[in-house]
C-alpha cells in the first residue's frame, strides 16, 4: 500500500513538472491581448521560399493606361485588367467593353500562377505601347513586339533572375533597416536577418493596424537600425521613444541627427492625415516636448512625404517634408517647443519648388535624401529632379523658396511620381522612383532605366525600397506579395 | 477733300470701336493681397501689381494667406491661396468670348458673368476634371466643384459629364464618372486645396460608346 502510494505521488510530481514546464514554454508565446497600443515579435528562422520568375508562360495580362500613363484604367472588373490564357510564344488577346475615345497605352505581362496561392508571377512582359484610341463598336488592333524575359541586373553586369515571396501577403509597408528588408500587411510584421528573405515577425497586433514601416536610428549615433510601425494607434518601436507621442493614424515616421555644440539632440519627426508632428529629446531633457502642428485648411493628407539624412552621414540639422502647402525643409528646432504653429513652421521653413520645361511648377509628391551625392530626389506630378541639398538648407530658417530649375531626370518628364528612394552604395549611390506605370531606376548621373511596373510587382505596387546585398536590389512591396529585382 | 475728312474719321472711330472691344476681353489682375507672382512665356516670375495685363500663357501664383482677383471682361475669378492657375485662351469670335483656364493646383472661385449678354464658353481644367460653365459661380479645386449659381458642366477625363446646377456639387478621380450632383452641404463653403494631385484609376461605369482591343504579340 505503502509502495503503491510512493508511486502515485512520483507520477504526480513528474505531472506537475510537466505542466511547470509547459506553462514556462507557453509563457515565452503569450501575447497578452491587453496589451493595446504594443505589438508582440519573435523572429522566425530564414526563409527558405525564394521564387524565381517563371520561363514558362500560361496566362497573359492586359493593363491599359491614359492620360500619358498616368491612370490605370479599370475595365469595370474588380481588376484593373484584362486576363487570358496563352500558350506558346506568339499570341492573341482580346479587350472588351474599352470606352471609345482617350489616348491609351497598353503594357503586357505573361507569366505564371503559383500553385498554391494562385498569385500571378511575372515571366515575361512587352515595353509599354505607343499610344492608340480606341473607335467606339470597332476592333481596334494593338500589334506588340515581342515580350521580354523578366530579369535583373547583377552586380558584375550579368543578368540575374527575378525572385519572388510572400506570395499572397497585401502588404502595405516597406523599409530596409540595417541591411534587412521590412514589409507588412496590416496586421503583420515581417523581418529579414541579414540579406534574406522577410518572414513572420509579429505574432499578434493588439491596439492597432500597420499603415507603413520606418528605419529610424534608435540612438543619435547609430544608423537606421530598427524598424517602426506607423499605426493606426501611434509609433509601435522596437525600442521605446519619448512617452507622450502620438496614439493614432501616424502615416509615416523618421528620425535624424542634429548635433548642436557637444550635445546630441535626436529629433523624431512623424506625418498623420492633418499634419505633422514630432518631439526632439536629448539626455539634458528630463521630459521630452511633443509637437503638433495641424495643416489646417488642407485636403488628406496634408502631408505626402517625409526625407531625413542617414544618421551615420554627417550631422545634418533639417528634415524635408513635401506637403500640400509646398515642399519645404525644416530645422530640427521647430520640433523642440510646444508653441510651434503652422504659421511658425511656414514662416521659418525653407521652401523649394520645380519648375518644368513648361514653366510651370507640378506638386511635390516624395523625396529622398542621397547622402552619398548630397543630393535631393524630388518626385513630382510631372518628372523626377534633382539638386544640391544645400540649397535648401541655405533657405531654411528664412521663409523663403528655391527653385530647381535643372532639367528633369531621362525620361520622368510627364509621369507622375508617388515614391523615390536612393540608397549609399558605398562608392556610388542608386535611386529609383515608382509612377503609376513604371518604375524608373539608375545610378546617380547615369542612364536611367525604365520597366513597366506591373512586370515586376506582384499585385498593385504599395512601396518600393532599396537593398545593398553583394549588388542593389530594387524591392517592390505589391498587394499579392514582395519582388527583389537586381538592378546591378 | 470733304470725302477724305468723312472717311478719316469714320476710320478713326472703327479703329476706336476695334481697340475698346479688344480691351473688353483683356484678362487683368483686378485686386490682390499677400504674395502673389506671375510667370510669362519664356520670362521670370515677376510680383503682380494691380491693373496689370494677363496674356495668354501667364501662370498665377498665390502664396500663403494670399489672394488675387482677376477680371475677364464682366467674369472674376478669384485665385485663392497657393493655387497655381495659367490663362490658357481667351478669344472673342463670332461674338462669343471664349476663356480657358488649367489649374495645376489650388482652388478658385469663379462668376462667369456676360456684360452684352453675348455667349460665353468659359472652362478650367485641371488634371482630373473640366469645369465648363456659362453665366454662373461656382468653386472648383481641381476634382470637386460646388455651383453656387447658374449650371455648370462637369466633365472627368474621359470626357463623361454631369450637369451640376445651383446648390449641388459633384467630384471625380479622373477616370471615374462625375458624381451625381447632390445637394451641397451646408456650411461647406471652403474646398480643401487639392493635395498630391496624383491620378488614380477608376471604374467606367456609364460609358456607352464602347470598343474592342485585340492585342497581338510574336
Amino acid at each position: 500500500m505503502r509502495k503503491h502510494a510512493m508511486k502515485l505521488i512520483r507520477h504526480l510530481c513528474l505531472v506537475a513538472v510537466v505542466v511547470a514546464a509547459s506553462g514556462l514554454l507557453a509563457s515565452c508565446y503569450w501575447n497578452p491581448q491587453s496589451g493595446a497600443g504594443s505589438i508582440t515579435l519573435k523572429i522566425a528562422g530564414p526563409a527558405t521560399r525564394s521564387i524565381t520568375a517563371p520561363t514558362a508562360v500560361s496566362y497573359a495580362r492586359a493593363f491599359l493606361y491614359t492620360d500619358n500613363g498616368n491612370t490605370l484604367v479599370n475595365l469595370g472588373g474588380s481588376v484593373p485588367y484584362a486576363e487570358g490564357t496563352v500558350s506558346g510564344g506568339s499570341g492573341t488577346m482580346t479587350v472588351e467593353n474599352v470606352p471609345a475615345g482617350p489616348q491609351y497605352s497598353l503594357v503586357l505581362v505573361l507569366g505564371d500562377k503559383d500553385s498554391t496561392t494562385g498569385v500571378f508571377l511575372p515571366g515575361s512582359y512587352t515595353q509599354t505601347s505607343s499610344t492608340f484610341t480606341v473607335t467606339a463598336n470597332a476592333q481596334n488592333t494593338v500589334a506588340l513586339s515581342a515580350p521580354t524575359t523578366v530579369t535583373g541586373i547583377g552586380a558584375t553586369g550579368a543578368t540575374v533572375g527575378v525572385t519572388y515571396d510572400l506570395l499572397g501577403d497585401n502588404l502595405n509597408g516597406l523599409t530596409v533597416a540595417n541591411g534587412s528588408v521590412a514589409t507588412s500587411t496590416s496586421g503583420t510584421l515581417f523581418r529579414a536577418t541579414g540579406s534574406g528573405v522577410p518572414t513572420a515577425y509579429t505574432s499578434t497586433m493588439p491596439g492597432g493596424t500597420i499603415n507603413s514601416l520606418s528605419a529610424v536610428a534608435p540612438t543619435p549615433s547609430s544608423g537606421t537600425t530598427e524598424v517602426w510601425m506607423n499605426t493606426s494607434a501611434g509609433i509601435v518601436p522596437t525600442t521605446a521613444v519619448p512617452a507622450g507621442g502620438p496614439t493614432s493614424g501616424v502615416l509615416q515616421s523618421a528620425t535624424y541627427t542634429a548635433i548642436y555644440s557637444t550635445t546630441s539632440f535626436y529629433p523624431l519627426l512623424y506625418r498623420y492625415d492633418g499634419g505633422l508632428g514630432g518631439t526632439v529629446y536629448s539626455s539634458i531633457l528630463s521630459t521630452p516636448v511633443w509637437v503638433n502642428i495641424p495643416f489646417s485648411g488642407s485636403a488628406s493628407p496634408a502631408v505626402f512625404d517625409l526625407a531625413t539624412h542617414a544618421p551615420s552621414a554627417t550631422p545634418y540639422q533639417n528634415a524635408y517634408v513635401a506637403s500640400a502647402r509646398g515642399a519645404f525643409g525644416m530645422s530640427y528646432t521647430l520640433l523642440a517647443s510646444a508653441n510651434t504653429t503652422l504659421s511658425t513652421l511656414l514662416g521659418q521653413a525653407g521652401f523649394f519648388t520645380v519648375t518644368d520645361s513648361s514653366g510651370n511648377s507640378p506638386t511635390i509628391n516624395a523625396l529622398s535624401v542621397d547622402d552619398f551625392s548630397a543630393l535631393l530626389y524630388v518626385g513630382t506630378n510631372n518628372g523626377v529632379y534633382t539638386t544640391a541639398i544645400s540649397n535648401v538648407d541655405n533657405v531654411v530658417g528664412t521663409g523663403s523658396t528655391y527653385r530647381i530649375t535643372s532639367a528633369a531626370l531621362t525620361g520622368t518628364p510627364g509621369h507622375a511620381f508617388r515614391k523615390v528612394v536612393t540608397i549609399n552604395a558605398g562608392n556610388y549611390s542608386e535611386w529609383a522612383g515608382l509612377s503609376e506605370d513604371a518604375v524608373y531606376y539608375g545610378h546617380t548621373g547615369s542612364t536611367v532605366t525604365r520597366i513597366p511596373i506591373a512586370a515586376v510587382s506582384l499585385g498593385a505596387p504599395r512601396e518600393i525600397a532599396l537593398l545593398l546585398t553583394g549588388s542593389v536590389y530594387l524591392v517592390i512591396a505589391g498587394s499579392e506579395g514582395l519582388s527583389f529585382v537586381p538592378i546591378g | 477733300m470733304k470725302r477724305i475728312f468723312v472717311a478719316s474719321i469714320l476710320s478713326i472711330a472703327w479703329l476706336v470701336c476695334a481697340l475698346s472691344a479688344y480691351a473688353d476681353v483683356q484678362a487683368t489682375v483686378f485686386d490682390f493681397r499677400g504674395k502673389v507672382d506671375i510667370l510669362v512665356p519664356g520670362g521670370a516670375w515677376q510680383p503682380v501689381q494691380k491693373g496689370m495685363v494677363i496674356d495668354q500663357g501667364t501662370t498665377i501664383s498665390t502664396g500663403f494667406n494670399a489672394t488675387a482677383v482677376l477680371r475677364v471682361a464682366a467674369s472674376t475669378v478669384t485665385v485663392q491661396q497657393l493655387t497655381r492657375l495659367r490663362l490658357d485662351e481667351l478669344l472673342q469670335k463670332q461674338g462669343r468670348l471664349t476663356t480657358s483656364f488649367t489649374l495645376p493646383i489650388g482652388r478658385i472661385q469663379a462668376q462667369v458673368r456676360s456684360a452684352d449678354g453675348s455667349p460665353q464658353d468659359f472652362q478650367i481644367h485641371s488634371a482630373v476634371a473640366t469645369a465648363a460653365v456659362r453665366g454662373t459661380e461656382f468653386d472648383f479645386n481641381g476634382n470637386r466643384l460646388i455651383v453656387r449659381d447658374g449650371l455648370v458642366a462637369f466633365y472627368n477625363s474621359l470626357g463623361q459629364m454631369v450637369f451640376v446646377s445651383h446648390g449641388q456639387e459633384s467630384s471625380t478621380s479622373g477616370t471615374d464618372t462625375p458624381s451625381s450632383p447632390q445637394e451641397a452641404l451646408s456650411g461647406d463653403t471652403q474646398l480643401p486645396v487639392s493635395g498630391a494631385g496624383l491620378p488614380t484609376g477608376g471604374g467606367l461605369s456609364g460609358s456607352t460608346t464602347t470598343g474592342t482591343i485585340v492585342v497581338t504579340w510574336q
